[in-house]
């Protein structure tokens, strides 16, 4: 791991740092509205690091005991970064907040899976995938004009090492653009039906939920009980 | 036989009712009532009576046919029979009756006493569910606008408002949130229509709703509204709870129909002058028949709505106990187990059975707090209702608990709160615990639902990050073009094509010991078999692999000076270089001459050991 983040260290620029250090302050000194609207306008700006961003708004609005916004931008920030071990803790903490449980299944999804294709850095992922596609080049280049002996074994190891992170790389590109959830902003009632009426079941405020369909002003989630109502738009933050 | 008026104008409807009582008609006998024109009917509609006296059970089933009728002369007319042919092949017949038609307007009209509101079709209308509407309702009340007859005179002024709608009807207007509303649309028209179609059905937002079946043929029934017969025909009844508190409205019912409109055609007066005889005559007959003034019936496409319903939910009282959850009427409550002595590990069934009547769907089971030596599975709940006279029946909660410690228990003692609807306040039941004796050696119960008590997330603080870090972020083209491409021009030069001579060196030194061993291994299948030429043959082609792949030369190319010259220059000794000759020679001589088969054994064994002396230097 030391390795890697020399790896790191050589393609991270520095830069001015004022507005994020402006809204930490902000949040040190507990004024957390201002903080959230710092941090967003460093989201407008470029070279931000998405998930730190949500993290910090996504504390902020805990703070604030806005659980399920804050819950919203945790789950942002899980999708730009899934191995996060202290954005999982404060996820399970903002659930137990709205008494929610913290062990649903829901809650993390395809866990292994996502650790693996979360294991490098998108942006370290793209380097390294361009520094052995040119490593692999040269070899090839080489190699038809000079023989020298085991080096087509090692050319083969290097192209499955390429084919590995490239799978990464798209792996973790498929999680970064996973779209349709949602996290529910307040108490609702969920109807089985698209017109609003017959059976209806309440849905708790902060629940992670899939949407499966839309029409108008409404639209059909799958809950973490893993079955589907209709709730109003109004009624969540899309994620 | 019901008669609307034994004195009717010219165009006037003339309603005629028959009841046939038990007898089991088969078909109507004529098709043709002059001077009257059938306009509408025969609609069926059956009733069946059954009745108990002094223990006696009686039962008659009455079918009535609807007839409508106008006539277009004036005059004093004997009523023809209308005839039934009965299932028994002998025909039932209806008693004549004397009508007297006579000109329009002359008949009196009926004083109106009250002016309902023009754009109000309903107002004054009479509400079935209503018992004080029915006194003001006895009062007969002709309708504005049209006359008695339902005979429109100008056809561009049609309104047909009072002739076809529709109406929800809800039994109380002012509920408890949970309590039961009966809902039903029906449908009053006074003209005939083809065909009735709902363009937009009633919205219950705010209710749980649930339709109670209707017969598959539609009742139809006549109903007087304000002195006028209209044909009622229920289309829908639904059983409302209303789930919040507040004012609720049920939207609209909207339907369309093609309407058949009465109108009379007023008298022409043709000045034209007759062309021929034929067109005179015709001419004249015309003239009679219009000066009377004719009846048509005109197809009218009609839009109509019910008006919208609004109901106040109140809210139920505030102090409502813990064990209240959500039950609105009136219910009973118990609970059973199915043993009362167990061994541990063993599954006891306990069940919670909820009757009643009331808005059973939307009741959540109660909270029951067991031991902690017993794990509890979700329960599995069992329904059973009907909609009709009002909501009611059973829901079942089957419970299984396992008990993993042995000792004396007890189920427990369950509360069950509703709000009771006549005594206006909140009634708690109470299932009586049972003991329980469970026998046999403790058991672990799994670890299920221990994990939240363990480690209390709601108390932790969040985590606050390290310091932020911006991050550079290599944008997608660069990435494809700096990764991508190399990777692919990487590929292109794999699949270039290669001369001959670079392939073959690139074959490792592994893969031909492994070609050199697997030739050896059949020349000793061969040695076994005593096949002599095909041993020879084997022998030879694994020297010539073994010493070309190891020279890095073409097969073709190897003779046995040049071999002796290269083996030279690799430092592979005379002796064994002269060793490698004479197995050449000896393999190859083989083939021609008839060496026995111990010759062939000793040459086996001579070949492994030079050529395993020879893989240790040339490696």
């Amino acid at each position: 791991m030391k390795n890697l983040s020399l790896f790191i260290m050589l393609f991270i620029g520095f830069g001015v740092y004022s507005q994020s250090e402006e809204a930490l302050k902000a949040y040190n000194a507990q004024n957390y509205e201002e903080a959230i609207s710092l941090w967003n306008k460093e989201l407008a700006s470029p070279n931000r690091s998405l998930e730190q961003v949500f993290f910090q708004i996504g504390n902020a609005y805990f703070k604030l005991q806005d659980y399920s916004k804050s819950l919203a931008f945790y789950e942002k920030s899980l999708r730009e970064d899934y191995n996060q071990t202290d954005l999982k803790f404060n996820i399970k903490v903002a659930r137990a907040k709205l008494s929610l449980d913290t062990e649903n299944k829901t809650l993390f999804t395809h866990d292994w899976i996502k650790k693996i294709a979360y294991l490098i850095p998108l942006n370290l992922l793209k380097w390294m995938v361009i520094v052995f596609s040119l490593i692999l080049f040269i070899l090839s280049a080489v190699h038809y004009f000079k023989e020298i002996q085991y080096f087509a074994l090692f050319k083969n190891y290097a192209l499955i090492f390429v084919f590995f992170l490239i799978g990464l790389f798209f792996l973790q590109n498929y999680f970064k653009s996973e779209k349709g959830f949602a996290i529910i902003s307040k108490q609702t009632t969920g109807f089985e039906n698209a017109s609003m009426k017959g059976k209806s079941k309440p849905i708790h405020e902060g629940e992670k939920v899939e949407i499966v369909d839309e029409i108008g002003n409404t639209a059909q989630v799958k809950t973490e009980a893993d079955t589907k109502y209709w709730i109003e738009k109004s009624n969540f933050y899309i994620i | 036989m019901q008669i609307s008026s034994r004195k009717i104008e010219v165009g006037e409807e003339l309603l005629i009712i028959l009841s046939l009582t038990n007898l089991n008609e088969r078909e109507l006998m004529q098709k043709k009532y002059d001077p009257f024109i059938l306009i509408g009917g025969p609609s069926q509609s059956r009733s069946m009576n059954t009745s108990i006296i002094n223990g006696r059970m009686s039962s008659s089933q009455t079918n009535s046919y609807t007839f409508q009728f106008v006539c277009k002369k004036t005059g004093k007319y004997t009523f023809p029979k209308i005839t039934f042919k009965l299932a028994d092949g002998t025909l039932a017949e209806s008693q004549p009756v004397v009508i007297e038609v006579v000109k329009q307007g002359s008949l009196p009209r009926q004083a109106q006493q009250r002016q309902p509101d023009p754009y109000d079709p309903f107002a004054g209308f009479f509400d079935p569910f209503d018992p004080f509407a029915n006194q003001q309702q006895r009062q007969p009340q002709a309708p504005p606008q049209t006359n008695n007859s339902g005979i429109y005179t100008d056809p561009s002024k049609l309104d047909l408002k009072r002739d076809i709608f529709a109406r929800i009807h809800v039994n109380k207007n002012k509920v408890y949130v949970g309590e039961q509303i009966y809902a039903s649309i029906k449908i009053y028209t006074a003209l005939n229509s083809k065909g009735f179609e709902a363009e937009k059905l009633p919205n219950f937002n705010g209710f749980w709703s649930q339709d109670i079946p209707m017969p598959e043929k539609l009742e139809m029934k006549r109903e007087t509204i304000n002195g006028r017969e209209f044909v009622s025909v229920e289309i829908k009844r639904i059983t409302l709870f209303p789930t919040k508190a507040g004012t609720l409205e049920i939207t609209p019912l909207k339907m369309k129909t093609i309407a058949l409109v009465p109108v009379s055609v007023k008298p022409q007066r043709n000045s034209r002058q007759p062309r021929d005889l034929m067109e005179a005559i015709q001419m004249m007959m015309d003239a009679q028949m219009n000066s009377v003034g004719g009846v048509e019936f005109k197809e009218i496409p009609y839009s109509f709505s019910s008006g919208s319903e609004k109901i106040t939910v109140l809210p139920l009282p505030e102090n409502a106990p813990a064990s209240f959850t959500g039950g609105v009427g009136k219910y009973t409550f118990n609970s059973f187990i199915d043993k009362k002595e167990l061994k541990t590990d063993e599954a006891l069934n306990y069940r919670l059975e909820l009757n009643g009547t009331g808005n059973l769907p939307m009741i959540d089971a109660p909270k029951a707090t067991w031991s902690e030596d017993f794990e509890l599975y979700d329960p599995q709940l069992k329904e059973n209702y009907s909609s009709v006279p009002s909501f009611s029946g059973t829901k079942v909660w089957n419970y299984v608990a396992i008990p993993h410690q042995p000792g004396n228990f007890q189920t427990p003692n369950l509360e069950f709160t509703y709000f009771d609807l006549d005594q206006k306040k909140y009634v708690t039941l109470t299932a009586p615990s049972t003991p329980i004796k469970v026998t046999g050696s403790p058991t672990k119960a799994k670890e299920k639902s221990k994990k939240f008590d363990e480690f209390n997330y709601a108390k932790q603080k969040i985590k606050e990050s390290a310091p932020y870090a911006k991050s550079n972020t290599l944008s997608n083209s660069l990435f494809y073009g700096l990764g991508i491409l190399p990777l692919i021009l990487a590929f292109i030069i794999g699949f270039l094509p290669k001369n001959e001579e670079k392939s073959e060196r690139f074959i490792s030194g592994k893969r031909i010991s492994e070609q050199v061993t697997k030739q050896m291994k059949q020349a000793e299948i061969h040695l076994k078999a005593e096949d002599k030429n095909a041993f020879y043959q084997e022998l030879t082609r694994a020297y010539w692999n073994y010493l070309g792949n190891k020279l890095r030369m073409e097969t073709s190319d190897l003779s046995r000076s040049n071999i002796s010259d290269k083996l030279k220059e690799r430092k592979v000794s005379d002796d064994l270089i002269q060793q490698m000759i004479n197995l050449i020679d000896r393999s190859e001589m083989g083939l021609y001459t008839a060496y026995g088969s111990q010759a062939m054994e000793t040459l086996y064994n001579e070949s492994l050991t030079v050529l395993n002396e020879l893989e240790k230097i040339l490696v």
